[in-house]
């Protein structure tokens, strides 16, 4: 505690561990993440679990997970303007790729992405695919249309 | 290059696929089939042992308690795969074969809908431990 004069002292609140600017604003951004869209922090957090935890496994393939392909999925996640939805299941397919699914009853949205830039958005209903097409970087909010299906007017 | 497609790997013989993760068998809460994901290698070659001459034991050490989805060679041609033998490629583990999917630059649905196609034919096995 210091005193400054007879009404004022400054107190040490607590052990307040120092922190740059950057890892400041992460931690902020971080935070509004997942209270504003608890989807996406569920996801990213499950995304970055991927890219840190694969390796090769002979008889099984190539189950690494590259920067390129996480800073993909990560910008189709960015695209996506809803506040309200499931979190998707974020799985890794051999070969590099990342699938996002995300379910209600017995509709689901997948999106995969896999290496060298190519990406299918795919929609299932009762397990049956009803469409599937390769989706371009130019056309992303096109995931926005088919999750405000899926998830039905808020 | 064209896949070359073994028929002397008759369409009978039972391929089974190492279910890496819970997500590559389906349903999710109680699985019965491997999922789409499980045959959806991002550059089609799926690694795959014929059942009757994998080493179980070898890949349950490699593999602890993990489960396999099974399907058959024939399914794979039906879905639109072709098969072939890798011994190479899966540092020495006996059976191993591929189940690959010819990509090209304007055929990726057609391979999600492949991968749909075979896994539902799949079923799911356990190596179980004397």
């Amino acid at each position: 505690m210091i005193t400054l004069d007879r009404d004022t002292r400054l107190e040490k609140v607590c052990e307040a561990e120092l922190v740059t600017r950057a890892q400041a604003s992460a931690r902020l951004v971080g935070s509004s993440i997942s209270t504003t869209t608890p989807w996406l922090a569920s996801a990213l957090s499950s995304l970055r679990e991927l890219q840190a935890t694969g390796e090769f496994e002979a008889g099984v393939g190539d189950l690494r997970v590259s920067g390129e392909t996480a800073d993909q999925v990560g910008r189709i996640l960015g695209s996506i303007r809803l506040q309200w939805l499931p979190a998707p299941d974020v799985t890794r397919v051999s070969g590099g790729g990342v699938v996002l699914r995300w379910s209600v009853a017995d509709q689901e949205v997948e999106v995969a992405v896999l290496p060298r830039n190519r990406t299918l958005l795919t929609i299932l209903q009762a397990g049956e695919i009803s469409e599937s097409q390769p989706l371009a970087e130019t056309a992303y909010l096109r995931v926005n249309d088919v999750l405000k299906n899926l998830v039905g007017p808020s | 290059m064209p896949l070359i497609d073994d028929r002397s790997i008759a369409d009978d013989v039972v391929l089974v696929r190492v279910l890496r993760y819970t997500s590559w068998a389906h349903p999710k809460e109680q699985p019965t089939r491997p999922s789409s994901v499980a045959f959806f290698d991002s550059n089609g070659e799926n690694s795959c042992f014929i059942a009757t001459e994998a080493d179980f034991s070898r890949l349950a050490e490699k593999f602890p308690a993990q489960k396999y989805g099974a399907v058959t060679a024939g399914a794979a041609r039906i879905a639109g795969y072709s098969v072939w033998r890798d011994e190479e490629g899966a540092e020495g583990l006996p059976g191993h074969v591929i189940v690959g999917f010819e990509l090209t630059e304007t055929n990726l649905a057609r391979y999600r809908k492949a991968a749909e196609r075979l896994a539902k034919t799949g079923t799911i096995y356990q190596v179980v431990q004397p």
